[in-house]
C-alpha cells in the first residue's frame, strides 16, 4: 500500500486548502471583533442542512447551500437583536447558536426516524466532522469555494483593512461600511460551510479563531499576519486529515483542532517577542537592570562622602546598605568588578591589621573592601544623579511619598521634559547633592535631549 | 401525598415516563434559568457557551477516575474543567494579550475536542456515548429508576432536583453580593465584596448546572436553558428578582412544552426544548411591552402621530389668526394620509369639528392649538434674543421644539424674555390657556 492512496491525497489537499482559506478570512474576523460570531454560524446551519436533506436528498451542493442560507439568516438575526432589543450581543450569539442548532437537532433524529434513506449518517457527518466519507466531486467543490474566498479577500484587502483598523474612519470617507461587513460575514459563512463536512458545526469556530490568534504571536501587520494564519490553517488541516486518516476511530473535527490548539500553545510559548517565555525573559532582564542601577546608587552614596578620593568600601559595610538579600549582594559585586566598574581594595582596619601583624592579615582570605573604578564612578554618579533628581521631583513637584515609587526604576531624562528636568538639577546642585560634582545637564549615552521635550 | 402518588401509579407507564420526563427537564431548567438570568446581565452569554463545551474533558476525566456514573465525581471533574477554563481563557486576555472572544475560543475549543477525543479513545471502558452527551438522553433517563417513598423516582431527577436547590441556596445565600458584582463590580470591590471571588463562584456553579444538565438536554443545548429563558425575561422586566421568576416560568414552559412537543412529534426532546425557548423569546422580543420591537415601533407611530396631530391644530389656529397664511401653508409637510387620519381622530376627541367648507378649531382644539403657538413663539424669541440667531434661522428650531414645551418650560422661557408679548417676526404671543 503506497503512503498515500488516491483518496487520501484528495481529503488531504481539501483540508490544507480549507484550512489556508479559513486562517486568512479568520484574521479579518479576528480583527474585527467577530471571533465567536463564527460559533453562532456553524451552528445555525444544521437546520439549513437538514431543511435541504428534506427536500432534495442527499446531494453534497444542495446540503452546503441549505447550509449557508441558514447560516446567514443566524448572523443575521443576531445583527438585527443586537440593533432592535435591549438584548447584547454575547446573549443574542447565544440564542441564536442554541435555537438553531435545536431547531437542526429536532429535525435531524425526525429525518432518522421517518426516512427509509440510510443516508442519515451524512447528516450526523456534518455535527463532528467526518472526512473519511468524501468524494472527489465534494473536494473540487470545496477547494473552488476556497480558492474564491481567497480571491475576493485579495480583490478587497484595502477596504477590509480599513474596516478592521477603524471602522469609523472607514465611515467618515464615504465607505460602504454596511456592505463591507455583509460582504465578511458572507465570506465567513462560505468558509465556514466548506470546512463543515471535515471539521464539524460544533468546532468550525475554531478553525476560524485558533490559526489567526496563533499568527498573533509572530507577526504585525495584516498582510503577514493573514499569510502566516493561512499556512498555520493550512499546516492544522494537513495534520489534522492525515491523523484522522491514519486513526480512523476518531473524529476528524476534534483532531485538526487539537492539532491547531498545539500550534497555539507552541506560538504561545516560544514566539520571539510576544511569546510568554520571551516576555518573561524581558521581564528578567529589566529588573537585574533596575537592580544593577540601585546597587550603583549605593556604591556613589557609600563613596561620597570621600569624594573626589575614591574611597574603599568595606563589603560589609555595603551588604548593610542593600535592601535587598546578602546573596543577590554579592552577585552584584562580582558583576560590577567583571564590568570593571570596581577593583580590590583594602579596609582601614585590614590596612591597620597589616601595618601591625602582617601575617594575621596575610592569614585572613579574600579581599575584604572594593574601590569604585574612574569609570565606576561615572555609572555610580549618573545612577545616583537620575536617583535624586526623581525623588526630588516626586517630592517637591508630584507630592509623592518617596516610600511609594522606586526611583532607580525610572529613566528620568525619557520622561522629564527639559526645562523641568535643569530646574532640578538646578535645586540639587545648590543643595550641594547633585552628583557629578555638580557638572552640567548631561544626557544618558544614547538618549538624545531631544526626546526628552 | 399518598393520594397523588395513588393517582400517579394508576397512571399507564407511558404516561409515566413522559410525566417524569416533564419534571426533569423542568428541574434542569430551574438551576439554569437561575444562573443564567446572571449571565445575561453580566453580558457573559457567551462564557456561559464557552464552560458548556469546556466541561467535557473533565467529565470525561473524573468518570474514568471513578469507573461509574456516579454523578458526583463527574460533577467535580466537570467544575474544575469549567473554572479551568475560565481561568486560562482570562490569562490568555491578560498576559498573552489574545482579544477576549478570540481566547475564549480558543480555549474551549480545545477542551470540547480534547474531551471527544478521550470519549473516543476509552471507549470500551466508557459507557459515556458521545451522542448522549452531545444531545442528552431525556426519554431515556427517566427509566433509570429508584424507589422512594413507595414511587419509582427517576435518578436524575433527584440528581438535577439536588442542584437546583443548591443553586437556588446560592443565589438567596449571597444574594446581595452577587447583585451588587452584576451590576456595578467596582462599587461591590470598594464596599469590600470580591467581584473576582464572586465571579468564579458563578461560573462554579455553572459548570456543576451544565453538568448535571447534560443528561437532561445534552452539552450544546443547556445553554439555551442557560441563556434563552434569562434573555427572555429581562424583555420583560428591569427588576433582578421579578427576572428570575419570570426567567424560571420561561425555562419550565420551554421544558414541558419541547418534551409534550417531542413526543408529539416523535423528535429529540432537547431540540424541541431549545426550539419552544426560542419561540418565548422570539414573542417575547415582538411583544414585550416596554422593551419588545412592537412596541418601540407603536410608540414611534404613537409619536409621529401627536406630532401631525398638533401641527394640524396649529395651522388652523394660524388660519384664525390670519396672520401666516404662506408659513401655514408651508407647514403642511405631513403625508395627506397621515393628516385625513389625525383630523378624523381629533373629531373624534371633539378638538375639531366641520365647518362650511372645512375644519374649525372647538374650544379644546383651540386650548391645545394656542398652547403649541404659544411655545413657538416663545422659542423663537428665546433663540432670537438669547442666542441671537438671524430671524431666518427661527422657524424650523421652533417647530421642532414646540411639541416637547411643557406649560410649565413655556413660562420659565417667558420669565427670561425682553419682549414678552410677540415674537421676533411681530406675531402675538397668545397667553396660556386656561385649563
Amino acid at each position: 500500500m503506497p503512503f498515500l492512496e488516491y483518496n487520501t491525497a484528495i481529503v488531504l489537499g481539501g483540508t490544507t486548502l480549507l484550512g489556508f482559506a479559513s486562517g486568512v478570512i479568520g484574521v479579518l474576523g479576528l480583527l474585527r471583533r467577530r471571533a465567536l460570531l463564527g460559533d453562532a454560524l456553524a451552528h445555525a446551519t444544521l437546520p439549513g442542512i437538514c431543511l435541504a436533506f428534506l427536500l432534495f436528498g442527499r446531494q453534497f451542493g444542495a446540503l452546503l447551500f441549505g447550509a449557508l442560507v441558514t447560516g446567514i439568516a443566524g448572523v443575521a438575526l443576531v445583527a438585527l437583536l443586537s440593533r432592535y432589543t435591549r438584548i447584547k450581543e454575547d446573549a443574542n450569539i447565544g440564542i441564536v447558536l442554541s435555537v438553531f442548532f435545536g431547531g437542526g437537532l429536532a429535525l435531524s433524529t425526525y429525518i432518522q426516524k421517518n426516512s427509509v434513506d440510510a443516508a442519515q449518517a451524512g447528516i450526523n457527518g456534518f455535527i463532528l466532522g467526518r472526512t473519511a466519507g468524501m468524494v472527489q466531486a465534494d473536494l473540487i467543490f470545496i477547494c473552488t469555494a476556497a480558492v474564491a474566498v481567497c480571491f475576493v479577500v485579495l480583490l478587497f484587502y484595502k477596504e477590509f483593512k480599513l474596516l478592521c483598523f477603524d471602522p469609523d474612519f472607514a465611515a467618515v470617507e464615504g465607505w460602504p461600511v454596511v456592505r463591507l461587513d455583509f460582504l465578511l460575514m458572507l465570506l465567513l459563512a462560505v468558509t465556514v460551510v466548506i470546512g463543515l463536512p471535515a471539521v464539524g458545526i460544533v468546532l468550525m469556530v475554531a478553525m476560524l479563531i485558533v490559526p489567526p490568534a496563533a499568527a498573533r504571536f509572530w507577526v504585525a501587520g495584516l498582510a503577514p499576519m493573514m499569510w502566516l494564519a493561512g499556512a498555520f490553517g493550512a499546516l492544522t488541516g494537513a495534520a489534522g486529515s492525515l491523523t484522522s486518516t491514519y486513526a480512523a476511530d476518531l473524529p476528524a473535527g476534534p483532531v485538526i483542532v487539537l492539532c491547531g490548539s498545539a500550534l497555539f500553545l507552541i506560538s504561545l510559548l516560544f514566539a520571539p517577542r510576544r511569546g510568554i517565555l520571551a516576555r518573561a525573559r524581558d521581564r528578567r532582564r529589566w529588573r537585574k537592570r533596575r537592580a544593577i542601577r540601585g546597587f550603583l546608587r549605593i556604591l556613589y552614596e557609600a563613596s561620597e562622602a570621600a569624594l573626589p578620593e575614591r574611597a574603599a568600601l568595606p563589603i560589609a559595610d555595603l551588604l548593610g546598605r542593600f535592601p535587598g538579600r546578602a546573596r543577590e549582594a554579592e552577585a552584584l559585586v562580582a558583576h560590577a568588578a567583571r564590568a570593571g566598574w570596581l577593583e580590590r581594595a583594602e579596609s582601614e582596619e585590614r590596612a591597620a591589621l597589616r601595618r601591625s601583624a602582617p601575617r594575621a592579615a596575610a592569614a585572613a582570605e579574600g579581599d575584604d573592601a572594593v574601590r569604585l573604578t574612574a569609570a565606576g564612578l561615572q555609572k555610580a554618579a549618573e545612577a545616583a544623579r537620575i536617583h535624586r533628581l526623581w525623588q526630588h521631583y516626586l517630592r517637591t513637584s508630584a507630592h509623592i511619598d518617596r516610600d511609594i515609587v522606586d526611583p532607580d526604576a525610572e529613566e528620568i531624562e525619557s520622561i522629564l521634559p527639559r526645562a523641568v528636568l535643569a530646574q532640578l538639577e538646578e535645586d540639587l546642585k545648590n543643595a550641594g547633592t547633585l552628583p557629578g560634582g555638580g557638572a552640567p545637564v548631561r544626557a544618558l549615552a544614547g538618549l538624545p535631549r531631544e526626546l526628552a521635550t | 401525598m399518598n393520594w397523588l402518588a395513588e393517582q400517579f401509579a394508576a397512571l399507564s407507564p407511558a404516561v409515566q415516563a413522559t410525566l417524569w420526563t416533564v419534571l426533569i427537564a423542568m428541574a434542569a431548567a430551574t438551576s439554569s434559568a437561575l444562573l443564567g438570568s446572571y449571565l445575561v446581565l453580566r453580558r457573559m452569554g457567551l462564557v456561559g457557551d464557552a464552560i458548556s463545551h469546556a466541561v467535557l474533558p473533565g467529565l470525561v476525566v473524573g468518570f474514568l477516575m471513578s469507573g461509574t456514573r456516579e454523578l458526583w465525581p463527574m460533577l467535580l471533574g466537570a467544575a474544575i474543567a469549567g473554572l479551568a477554563m475560565t481561568y486560562l481563557a482570562e490569562w490568555l486576555r491578560r498576559h498573552a494579550q489574545v482579544e477576549a472572544g478570540g481566547a475564549l475560543g480558543v480555549v474551549f475549543t480545545s477542551f470540547f475536542a480534547l474531551g471527544v477525543i478521550l470519549i473516543n479513545l476509552y471507549a470500551s471502558q466508557v459507557d459515556l456515548d458521545p451522542g448522549c452527551v452531545l444531545y442528552g438522553a431525556l426519554g431515556t433517563s427517566a427509566l433509570d429508576t429508584i424507589r422512594i417513598l413507595g414511587l419509582d423516582v427517576p435518578r436524575s431527577f433527584l440528581s438535577l432536583g439536588a442542584v437546583a436547590l443548591l443553586d437556588l441556596a446560592f443565589v438567596a445565600v449571597f444574594w446581595k453580593e452577587l447583585k451588587i458584582s452584576s451590576f456595578d463590580p467596582a462599587l461591590a470591590t470598594t464596599l469590600g465584596i470580591s467581584a473576582i471571588v464572586m465571579n468564579y463562584l458563578l461560573m462554579g456553579s455553572v459548570a456543576v448546572t451544565v453538568v448535571a444538565g447534560f443528561e437532561a438536554v445534552g452539552s450544546i443545548l443547556i445553554i439555551a436553558m442557560l441563556i434563552v429563558p434569562g434573555a427572555t425575561a429581562h424583555l420583560f422586566t428591569d427588576r433582578l428578582a421579578t427576572m428570575l421568576v419570570t426567567a424560571v416560568l420561561v425555562g419550565w414552559i420551554a421544558a414541558a412544552g419541547g418534551c409534550l412537543l417531542a413526543v408529539h412529534f416523535d423528535t429529540s426532546e432537547a431540540g424541541m426544548i431549545s426550539v419552544v425557548a426560542g419561540a418565548e423569546f422570539a414573542l417575547a422580543a415582538l411583544a414585550a411591552p416596554r422593551y419588545g420591537i412592537a412596541a418601540r415601533i407603536l410608540r414611534g407611530f404613537a409619536f409621529a402621530f401627536r406630532i401631525v396631530q398638533e401641527d394640524v391644530l396649529a395651522r388652523l389656529y394660524r388660519l384664525e389668526e390670519g396672520v401666516a397664511v404662506r408659513d401655514a401653508g408651508a407647514l403642511a409637510m405631513h403625508r395627506p394620509a397621515a393628516e385625513r387620519l389625525a383630523r378624523i381622530y381629533l373629531r373624534a376627541r371633539r378638538q375639531l369639528t366641520r365647518a362650511a367648507g372645512g375644519w374649525a378649531l372647538t374650544e379644546r382644539g383651540r386650548a391645545r392649538a394656542q398652547a403649541l403657538v404659544r411655545s413657538h413663539r416663545l422659542w423663537e424669541g428665546y433663540l432670537s434674543e438669547q442666542l441671537r440667531l438671524p430671524l431666518d434661522h427661527l422657524h424650523e428650531a421652533a417647530h421642532r421644539m414646540e411639541h416637547y414645551m411643557t406649560p410649565q418650560f413655556a413660562e420659565k422661557v417667558e420669565e427670561r424674555l425682553v419682549q414678552r408679548d410677540a415674537d421676533p417676526h411681530g406675531r402675538r404671543i397668545p397667553p396660556q390657556p386656561s385649563p
